[in-house]
């Protein structure tokens, strides 16, 4: 164990620990955008930002990327940090304006806008989160492609991609609520790709792309039911077997 | 607010229209639900005397606070509308999973308006509300018709339907929901049939919201431990159903028997449920979040074989020993019949019973009947309780109840009635307590108003003498305005075996995040009671209907250990009008009223 | 000592009450349609509660690509860590029961976890048809009973 104090709190903590972890379990508030306890560590949107004082150096680290190691104090709310924070929210309230998430922490620092670049107002932080996501699942089927202010998520080429299961983890993690998707009875629609969503027989309920099956691995022939109904499928299995005896 | 979802249905079945409204909290709030806020929705928006059969009369289906939360037995709604057997209010209340449903679909209630030209089902999928033709069910019976919907919609939706007998609008037709519960009395399933509707379908995913989660789990749990340790509750109930109380009454003089002539059953035994569980009986089942599961789930056999739920006591009763009838295949035979078909069992046994002493007395023969009645005849009752549903021949005369049928013939005194509805099971000759509720019952004979039976035999909370008559008129109407409480509250009126009011305000507290005290809910039921009241008044019942037929008061009990008594009601009557704050006539007085917050509906 | 759930199908009335225990205690809310647990009702008054098993070789665990699944070796509970689902439903798809569902609201794979060690499914069961017991010989007999049961009914099919 090593002992660190954060905001002068002594603590001990397991060595390796990311300061962020440290803070989250003693109840010491960190914004955060793009990490995903899930997901690959990043440290891509700088807002988890903290001070800390190393052997005598003071510096501004990235909490969610610092493995703790030794004894170092850490402080969270120095005016340094504070800086770094709104800078990195001015950044992204000028891009994002109107992603909820976005607004609500510019509420929570004091921070307002101030348009100094004329931007097209986007709801994408480029936090990668959904490109994590979906290599996580081992689909790999999108990417952060291009550079500046062109930089983006897509699907190789910008076309529909065999990757795709359509399994909705890219939306479900996706902080400012940028990535979406249709559904109509039967359909989905996500990069581009239109997917068959299949219908449960004893409900009717549509529960699941094919691809989302396949790359599960369920068995072709036990792929009639959405969970709820399977449920029940096998409650009658079990009550048939029962009555044998 | 927690515990109610807020939103109505509101259903023109005239012009074919479904809108969705907020619920009046503040009703909410005073009248619970089920049958309290159906009373009250239905008396602020339908004139009274309006023909039960007629598009005027509205038709409510109606969920509690506490129903489909994890309260105690809590699978209950309510059918509020005007009776076609007496034109009183009928508050039919009834088990089953439906109720639940309709709370989860986000709805506490559904009020049918007008009458559809042609037959009609309302389906409730969430949010979406369809109604779609229903001519190709119109005619089905309630197995049918439920299996028939459950295949077109979700195979977990519930199915609130009515029969043939509802359809051919029998005087006391049912309305059945998850095929064998039954919302039973009074005739809500003619008025359904009189509007066309054949059924509700109901499908919900979501959920009732719980105001305060500690409090509630709280109070679930006291009454839960109250209810494990009350004999009925988890003893007698459990392992023998209501029909544990065939031996029971019979023991204590006081079981009805051919149509009231005696009130002692030779072979009672025979027909009871100790014999039913050894014999006839797959298992219990529970209704939605009940502990107690007194359900049967039952077969007959022979030339009577068939499948179902129940019977119930009372049913047993009516086909059994009032009928002079003591074989259970018979029995069980005519109780799936009537919730196949859509019957009332208790009025139709009843009427039955008034049929076969009019046989037996001559006054009716062979020729009107078809079939030789007298008391014992089993192969006349099992098709005859068919014929009533249909209406055919006899069954035409069957279908009016017991008071136009045996009015008809000339002997208006063998009706079992109070207020034109069948007296249940329990001999108010040798039970003064109950004989003074059938009378003052506001929907006329009923025992589940106020079942004094729990301390006059049961001895629960404490046991009082059957016959005397000094201490009734108060435990009358204490009973009577916590079974209003608890039927309004969606909670089943068996709880009251084991639980009070404070219990009782306890779950309502916790669900609803909204603090009442066992004296809110005991005076919300008082309240509830005196605007059924007042609505009996208003179409024109008086003191002189509260009341029993003459041979409560003319012929003693013949045999058995009450032999010899008859009923006293017209001694506890004025002490029971004194106990309620009514006027000598049984007019509720203008400060009882107000003191009930009924301000509103007070004439002056 | 590691405990389990325990069901006796032929115990069960069917009143589903552990249905709205597992919804409150989760959700907050009495609701079925989120329950983990859910009672199936049939002819003749039988009556089936199901829920998860926490199989020793777990479909959704296996298949789980961010650990989101995880058992807790005290007490063999597979357990859900939200902050690590992503939403890919894999564990939906992978479980061959139907054990585990996907709460589109709040995001995340839902399944029965024991309450944390106090399952209200099995307090709140009024016949005892939920037991949570310790996991010795007999109650795993008996489990196993009920496991071979599902097992041969899963062949079946297959």
């Amino acid at each position: 164990m090593i002992e660190i104090t954060i905001n002068d709190i002594p603590l001990k903590v397991e060595k390796g620990t990311t300061i962020l972890h440290a803070a989250q379990a003693n109840g010491i508030d960190i914004p955060t955008l793009c990490n995903h306890e899930g997901l690959t560590l990043d440290g891509n949107c700088r807002l988890c930002s903290v001070e800390i004082e190393d052997m005598g150096n003071k510096k501004i680290v990235a909490s969610c990327m610092f493995p703790i190691t030794r004894n170092i104090s850490v402080e969270t709310e120095t005016e340094r940090v504070r800086r770094a924070r709104n800078t990195v929210l001015q950044l992204l309230v000028n891009r994002n304006p109107k992603a909820p998430i976005i607004q609500q922490l510019c509420a929570k620092y004091g921070v307002d806008r101030e348009e100094r670049f004329a931007l097209e107002p986007d709801l994408c932080i480029r936090c990668g989160r959904c490109v994590r996501a979906c290599e996580a699942g081992g689909t790999k089927a999108i990417e952060l492609v291009g550079r500046g202010f062109d930089r983006h998520v897509a699907p190789p080429y910008e076309l529909e991609t065999d990757a795709c299961i359509g399994c909705l983890s890219c939306a479900t993690v996706c902080p400012t609520g940028k990535i979406t998707y249709e559904e109509t009875p039967g359909k989905r629609k996500i990069w581009y790709k239109e997917f068959d969503v299949l219908q449960c027989k004893r409900c009717g309920i549509y529960f699941a792309t094919k691809e989302m099956l396949d790359w599960a691995g369920r068995p072709e022939n036990d792929r009639d039911h959405c969970n709820h109904c399977q449920k029940y499928i096998e409650s009658v299995k079990f009550l048939t077997e029962s009555q044998k005896k | 607010m927690a515990g109610w979802t807020e939103t109505i249905l509101r259903v023109n079945l005239t012009d074919g229209t479904v809108i969705k409204e907020a619920l009046d909290m503040e009703a909410a709030k005073k009248y619970l639900g089920c049958r309290g806020l159906g009373v009250y929705y239905y008396m602020k928006e339908v004139k009274p005397g309006v023909d039960p059969l007629g598009p005027e009369n509205n038709l409510i289906f109606a969920t509690g606070v506490l129903t489909g939360t994890m309260g105690s037995s809590t699978g209950r709604y309510e059918v509020v509308t005007r009776a076609p057997l007496n034109g009183t209010l009928a508050g039919s209340n009834s088990g089953g999973y439906w109720g639940p449903e309709l709370k989860y679909a986000g709805y506490d209630m559904v009020i049918f308006e007008g009458q559809s030209s042609k037959p009609v089902y309302l389906n409730i999928y969430n949010g979406t509300t369809e109604l779609c033709d229903a001519s190709d069910l119109w005619g089905k019976n309630v197995p049918d018709t439920t299996a028939a919907l459950l295949a077109k919609h979700d195979p977990d939706a519930k199915v609130a339907c009515i029969g043939p007998a509802g359809e051919n609008k029998v005087l006391f037709a049912n309305i059945m929901n998850d095929d064998h519960r039954a919302a039973g009395r009074s005739g809500v399933g003619a008025v359904m049939g009189s509007k066309n509707l054949k059924a509700v379908v109901v499908r919900g995913t979501k959920g009732v919201k719980i105001g305060d989660k500690d409090k509630f789990l709280a109070a679930v749990r006291a009454s839960k431990k109250l209810l494990k340790e009350n004999a009925v509750t988890s003893g007698g109930l459990p392992a023998f159903g209501t029909n544990v109380l065939v031996n029971i009454l019979n023991s204590v003089g006081s079981l009805p028997t051919r149509n009231f002539r005696e009130s002692h059953f030779e072979t009672a035994d025979k027909v009871g449920g100790e014999s039913l569980a050894a014999t006839r009986l797959h298992k219990n089942k529970a209704c939605a979040y009940c502990s107690i599961g007194c359900g049967r789930v039952a077969w007959s056999e022979g030339k009577y074989a068939g499948e179902g739920e129940g019977p119930e006591y009372e049913t047993v009763w009516c086909f059994g020993p009032d009928c002079g009838i003591d074989n259970i295949d018979v029995i069980n035979k005519a109780n799936f019949i009537c919730n196949e078909l859509g019957l009332d069992t208790i009025t139709m046994g009843s009427t039955m019973a008034a049929a076969m002493e009019l046989y037996e007395t001559g006054a009716i023969g062979k020729d009107e009947v078809g079939h030789e009645l007298k008391f014992g005849s089993e192969d006349a009752l099992i098709a005859l309780v068919e014929a009533t549903a249909y209406r055919k021949g006899f069954g035409n005369e069957l279908a009016e109840g017991s008071f136009r049928m045996a009015s008809k013939f000339g002997h208006p005194e063998f009706s079992m009635t109070a207020k034109k509805q069948e007296m249940p099971a329990y001999d108010p000759r040798g039970i003064q307590g109950i004989g003074l509720n059938y009378a003052t019952s506001n929907r006329g004979g009923c025992h589940v108003r106020g079942y004094t039976i729990s301390p006059e035999i049961l001895g629960l909370p404490e046991k009082l003498d059957q016959q005397s008559i000094v201490e009734k008129p108060a435990w009358v109407k204490g009973f009577q305005d916590l079974t209003a409480a608890v039927d309004s509250a969606g909670m089943c009126l068996f709880t009251t075996f084991a639980l009070g009011a404070p219990a009782i305000a306890g779950e309502i507290t916790g669900a609803s995040g909204i603090e009442f005290t066992g004296d809110e809910v005991a005076l919300a039921g008082e309240r509830i009671y005196n605007l059924e009241k007042l609505y009996n008044l208003s179409v024109g019942y008086t003191k002189a209907d509260d009341t029993l037929p003459a041979r409560m008061f003319n012929d003693p009990i013949s045999s058995g250990p009450m032999k010899g008594n008859v009923s006293r009601v017209p001694e506890m009557l004025p002490h029971y009008y004194e106990a309620r704050g009514w006027d000598e006539n049984g007019v509720p007085t203008p400060e009882r009223l107000e003191a009930l917050g009924l301000r509103e509906f007070m004439t002056i | 000592m590691e405990m389990i759930l325990l069901t006796s199908p032929e115990k069960c009335i069917g009143c589903g009450t552990c249905e709205l225990a597992c919804s409150l205690f989760h959700n907050g809310e009495c609701r079925p349609a989120i329950s983990r647990v859910n009672v199936f009702r049939f002819d003749k008054g039988s009556n089936v509660p199901m829920m998860c098993f926490q199989c020793e070789e777990a479909a959704c665990m296996a298949v789980c690509k961010t650990k989101a699944l995880v058992r807790d070796e005290e007490t063999g509970v597979v357990q859900v860590e939200e902050d690590k689902c992503i939403g890919c439903r894999m564990c939906v798809m992978a479980c061959p029961f139907g054990n585990i569902a996907f709460d589109r609201v709040a995001k995340v794979a839902i399944k029965c976890n024991h309450c944390d060690g106090e399952p209200l499914c099995a307090e709140f069961c009024p016949t005892a048809a939920i037991e949570y017991v310790p996991a010795d010989t007999a109650t795993l007999n008996r489990k196993k009973t009920f496991s071979a049961k599902m097992k041969q009914a899963l062949e079946e099919v297959k």
